[in-house]
C-alpha cells in the first residue's frame, strides 16, 4: 500500500500532489467558513470550460519541441478578430459564434504559419521569442483596434464614434451560446455548463486522436528526437510549422469560448498576459517542456481553476484580506519556473 | 586599388548590419522629432536628466552578458530590493545622500540574497536562462506583494502612517521619496545655458564604468568571459563554471538594486507596486536599442541605447498626436516599439546562432 | 582564519557606518512653544513675541504668545538662536544654545522654559 502512494506521488511529482491536496483542503474549509460548495464546484467547472481550449492549444507545440507557447496572443488576437467581425455583422447566437470561429481560422492559419516560419529559425530560444512576439503582437493590435474601420455602435467609443472600446459586451449577441446547451441548473446556485464541456470534450478527443495518426506521431517524434525524425523522412521544420498553425487556431478558438462563457471580449492589453495561465495549467498537470498528454491538459486546468476559484473565497473569509492575487501569481509562476528547472534528459 | 575600395564597401555595409538597430532607432527620431514641434533645449534638458537616472540600471545588464547568462531580467529582483530598503528609509524619516545611502546599505544583503538564488535556479535551466529569469520576475513580485502589501504594517512594524494603507497594514501604492529627492542630483549642481546637469551622479556613473573596465582584466572576469564563450572548455580550464556563473548573477543584481535606487531617487515618488517591472523592460531595451545582443554588450552601447531609446520614448505621443490626432496612438506605438526592439533582437541572436550551428553541422557531414 | 576576520571586520565597518548615516540622516519635527507651561511645579509665561531659529531649519519662526510651530530639523545635535520681544517687537532678550536631541529627551521645545533658563526645557510632547 505504502508502495503504491510513494511510487503514485513519485510519478506525479510532488509540487502537484501538494497542489491537489491545498486544492482539496479548500473545498473541505469552505462550508466552515460559509463558502457554497455548490456554487465553488458550479464556478469551477464553468471556468474549466472556459480556459480548457487555450490549455489545450499548449500540446502541439511541446509535443513537437517548439517549448511552452507564450505567443499564444497571436492566436488570442485572431479569435478577437473573429469575435468583433462577427459581432460587426449582427450575426446572434449559435451562428454568431461559429460565425466567429469562422473567420477567425483563416485568420490564425495565416498567422501561425507565418509564426511558425519564424520559430523555424530560431531552434532554441523559442520561449523567450514567443514571449516578446506575443507582446509586440498585442501592442500593434492596440495600434490597430483604434484605427480599424469597425462601426458597431455596440463595440466604438460614443464620443468619436471611431475606435473600439476597450471591452465590448456580448450580450445580446452570443453570450453562452454553447454553455448553454444541455445546461441545466441544480437549485439558484448550481449551474453546469454542459454544451461548453461536451465542446471542450469534442476538442480534447479530436486532438487525441490526431496525435495517434500518422502525421501526429510525426510531431511527436520531430519533439523528442529531431535527428531520428528527419533521418525517418520526416520534414521536420514542417512538422513543427503544423505544430504552430495548430496551437494558434485552437487559441482563436479557446479565446472565443472564453469569451462566450465570460460574457465580454477583452481588447487593447486584455491578452497581454493571457499566455501564462494556459501555461502554468499545462504543467500543473503534469506537462514538461518537450511532453504533453490530454491528460494533462484535463488534470492541469481542473487544479489551477479550481485553486484560482476556491481562494479568493475560503481564504478572504478566513483571514479576512483579499490575497487571492498574489496567491494566483506565486502558484501559477511557481509551476512554471519548477518546470522550466527540471533537468531533461538530451537524447541524442 | 579595387581591393580597398571594395573593403570600404565591405566594411560600411558590415557596419550597417550589424547596427542595424541603433540606425533604424536614429532615422525614426530623425522622422519624428520635428513632427513632435519639441524644442532642442527641452530635449537636450530630458536626455542628461534620462542618461544620469537611468545609465546605471542598463550598465548593470553587462556583466551577465559578458558571462553568457543573456539578458539578465532578474535585474529586476535587484530593484525589488532597493525598493524595500527605500520604504524602510522612508518610514525612520532619514532625509539627503545619509538616506540615500542607507538604504544601499539595507538593502545590499537582500539583493546579495535574491540574486545568489536567481544564479542558483539558473543554473539549473541551463540553455533557457532568459525565460526562466523572465518567470523568476514574476514569481519573486509575487513574494514582493506579499511581504510589502501584507507583511509591512502587520508583521513587520511601519511607523509612519502616510505610508501606510487605511485598512492599516500594507504599503500605500505611490510611496513618497521627498526625503531623498534629487538628493544626488543636486550635490553638485550645474547649469549651463539653462539646461541643468546632475554632475554627481554622472560621476557615480563614470565611477562604475572604470569599474566594469577594470572588471574585466581581473581573474574573475576574465573567468566570466570564458564561461560565456564555452562552458565546457572552462571547465575543463578548471573554472568553477557554477559558481562564476552565479557570481555574476549577484553582481548584476547588487547593481540593479543601486541603480534603481538613483533611478528613484531622480523621480522623487516610488510607484510601489510597478516601478520595477518597467525598470527591466526599459533597461532591456534600451541595451538593445544601443546595439547590444544576447552575448555581447560594450559600454558605448548603454549610453547610445538610453539616448535613443529615450529619445523615441519622450517624441513618440506627441508625435502621434501631431500626426494622427491621437496620442494615445503614440503612446501605443512606443509600447510596440519597446517589444517590438527585443523581439528583433532576440530574433537576430537565434538566428545567427542557428546558421552557426548549421554551417558546423554542414561542415562536418561534408557538405552532402 | 585571517579571510573571515576580515569579513567580520568589513561588516562591522557597515554597521558602524549605518549608525553613522541613521543619525546623520533622520529627521525630525520638532514642536517650537511659545505657550505656558508647567514644569516641577514652576508656571511660566508665555512672551509676548519671539523668534526662534533652529540651526538647520529653513527659515527662522516667529510666534506670538500661545503660538506653536513645527521645525524640521536634520540630525541630532543643533543650535537654537532665540529672540525674545516685547509687544512691539523689541528685542529683550537673546538666547544662543547648543542641544542635543536624545532619545528621552523629547521634541517639544518650551521657549518659556528656555528663556527662564530650566534645565528641562526640552520636553516630551
Amino acid at each position: 500500500m505504502m508502495n503504491n502512494i510513494r511510487s503514485f506521488i513519485e510519478k506525479a511529482g510532488w509540487p502537484r500532489v501538494i497542489i491537489a491536496l491545498f486544492l482539496l483542503g479548500l473545498f473541505v474549509m469552505a462550508p466552515f467558513v460559509r463558502v457554497r460548495v455548490d456554487t465553488s464546484i458550479s464556478d469551477t467547472l464553468v471556468r474549466f470550460g472556459m480556459n480548457g481550449v487555450m490549455v489545450l492549444a499548449m500540446v502541439p507545440m511541446i509535443q513537437a519541441g517548439c517549448g511552452l507557447n507564450f505567443g499564444l496572443p497571436l492566436g488570442i488576437i485572431a479569435g478577437l478578430l473573429g469575435a468583433v467581425t462577427s459581432i460587426e455583422l449582427g450575426v446572434t447566437g449559435l451562428p454568431g459564434i461559429f460565425t466567429a470561429m469562422l473567420i477567425a481560422t483563416p485568420i490564425a492559419i495565416v498567422l501561425g504559419w507565418l509564426y511558425g516560419q519564424l520559430l523555424n529559425r530560431v531552434k532554441g530560444g523559442e520561449m523567450m521569442i514567443a514571449t516578446y512576439v506575443g507582446f509586440s503582437s498585442v501592442a500593434f493590435m492596440c495600434i490597430m483596434w483604434l484605427v480599424l474601420p469597425y462601426k458597431s455602435p455596440n463595440m466604438v467609443w460614443g464620443y468619436a464614434g471611431a475606435g473600439l472600446r476597450t471591452t465590448i459586451s456580448v450580450d445580446g449577441y452570443w453570450s453562452r451560446a454553447i454553455s448553454d446547451i444541455l445546461a441545466f441548473n441544480i437549485g439558484d446556485f448550481f449551474y453546469c455548463p454542459t454544451g461548453m464541456m461536451l465542446f471542450f470534450a469534442f476538442l480534447c478527443f479530436a486532438m487525441w486522436m490526431f496525435m495517434k495518426t500518422k502525421i501526429g506521431t510525426a510531431m511527436t517524434t520531430v519533439g523528442s528526437n529531431p535527428e531520428y525524425a528527419k533521418a525517418a523522412g520526416v520534414n521536420v521544420d514542417r512538422m513543427r510549422t503544423l505544430s504552430v498553425v495548430l496551437s494558434t487556431v485552437l487559441g482563436a478558438i479557446g479565446i472565443i469560448m472564453y469569451e462566450q462563457s465570460f460574457g465580454f471580449i477583452q481588447l487593447y492589453m486584455g491578452p497581454f498576459y493571457m499566455a501564462f495561465p494556459a501555461v502554468a495549467a499545462i504543467l500543473i498537470g503534469g506537462a514538461s517542456v518537450n511532453k504533453a498528454s490530454i491528460l494533462n491538459v484535463v488534470i492541469g486546468t481542473i487544479l489551477f481553476q479550481g485553486i484560482l476559484t476556491m481562494t479568493p473565497s475560503v481564504i478572504n473569509s478566513l483571514i479576512e484580506t483579499d490575497m487571492s492575487e498574489v496567491i494566483r501569481i506565486i502558484v501559477s509562476n511557481g509551476m512554471i519556473l519548477y518546470a522550466l528547472t527540471r533537468v531533461v534528459k538530451v537524447k541524442s | 586599388m579595387m581591393t580597398k575600395k571594395s573593403s570600404f564597401q565591405d566594411n560600411l555595409s558590415h557596419f550597417f548590419v550589424s547596427n542595424a538597430v541603433p540606425i533604424i532607432f536614429l532615422a525614426l527620431s530623425a522622422v519624428a522629432i520635428p513632427i513632435s514641434r519639441f524644442s532642442t533645449q527641452y530635449l537636450v534638458q530630458e536626455m542628461l536628466v534620462r542618461l544620469a537616472r537611468d545609465s546605471f540600471l542598463v550598465l548593470s545588464l553587462l556583466i551577465p552578458i559578458m558571462a553568457g547568462m543573456g539578458l539578465n531580467f532578474g535585474m529586476v529582483l535587484g530593484a525589488m530590493a532597493g525598493e524595500i530598503g527605500l520604504i524602510l528609509i522612508t518610514d525612520w524619516n532619514i532625509v539627503g545622500i545619509p538616506g540615500m545611502v542607507l538604504a544601499m546599505i539595507i538593502s545590499t544583503p537582500l539583493a546579495v540574497l535574491l540574486g545568489w538564488m536567481c544564479g542558483v535556479i539558473l543554473n539549473r535551466a541551463k540553455g533557457r536562462e532568459m525565460v526562466t529569469s523572465f518567470i523568476l520576475c514574476f514569481f519573486i513580485n509575487g513574494v514582493y506583494q506579499l511581504i510589502v502589501l501584507y507583511g509591512f504594517g502587520s508583521v513587520f512594524p511601519i511607523k509612519s502612517p502616510d505610508l501606510v494603507l487605511s485598512r492599516g497594514f500594507g504599503i500605500r501604492n505611490v510611496t513618497n521619496l521627498e526625503n531623498i529627492r534629487k538628493c544626488l542630483d543636486n550635490l553638485i549642481p550645474l547649469s549651463i545655458g539653462g539646461v541643468a546637469i546632475p554632475i554627481a551622479t554622472f560621476l557615480v556613473i563614470a565611477a562604475f564604468c572604470v569599474f566594469v573596465v577594470w572588471f574585466r582584466k581581473t581573474k574573475l572576469g576574465q573567468d566570466m568571459r570564458a564561461v560565456g564563450q564555452d562552458m565546457d572548455v572552462a571547465e575543463a580550464a578548471g573554472i568553477p563554471v557554477e559558481r562564476t556563473r552565479i557570481i555574476s548573477i549577484v553582481i548584476s543584481t547588487v547593481l540593479a538594486c543601486y541603480g534603481q535606487i538613483i533611478f528613484l531617487q531622480n523621480i522623487g515618488t516610488m510607484n510601489t507596486y510597478n516601478s520595477h517591472e518597467q525598470a527591466g523592460m526599459f533597461a532591456i531595451a534600451a541595451l538593445l536599442v544601443g546595439g547590444a545582443s544576447v552575448t555581447k554588450a560594450t559600454i558605448p552601447n548603454v549610453f547610445i541605447g538610453v539616448i535613443l531609446f529615450h529619445l523615441m520614448f519622450v517624441v513618440s505621443p506627441m508625435a502621434g498626436k501631431y500626426l494622427i490626432g491621437q496620442a494615445q496612438l503614440g503612446e501605443y506605438f512606443r509600447v510596440f516599439v519597446s517589444y517590438g526592439i527585443i523581439a528583433i533582437a532576440l530574433v537576430l541572436h537565434a538566428w545567427r546562432r542557428q546558421q552557426d550551428k548549421d554551417r558546423a553541422r554542414r561542415a562536418l557531414r561534408g557538405n552532402a | 582564519m585571517r579571510r573571515s576576520a576580515v569579513n567580520v571586520g568589513i561588516i562591522i565597518f557597515f554597521v558602524i557606518i549605518s549608525v553613522f548615516l541613521y543619525n546623520a540622516g533622520k529627521g525630525y519635527n520638532l514642536l517650537v512653544d511659545n505657550k505656558a507651561i508647567t514644569i516641577d511645579g514652576q508656571e511660566l509665561q508665555p512672551y509676548a513675541w519671539v523668534n526662534v531659529d533652529v540651526s538647520t531649519s529653513k527659515k527662522p519662526v516667529l510666534l506670538k504668545a500661545g503660538g506653536r510651530d513645527v521645525v524640521f530639523v536634520i540630525g541630532k545635535s543643533h543650535q537654537i538662536h532665540v529672540e525674545i520681544m516685547d509687544e512691539q517687537k523689541n528685542v529683550i532678550k537673546k538666547i544662543e544654545k547648543k542641544f542635543k536631541l536624545t532619545r528621552q529627551s523629547g521634541d517639544l521645545l518650551s521657549i518659556p522654559a528656555l528663556g527662564s533658563d530650566v534645565s528641562q526645557w526640552i520636553q516630551k510632547r
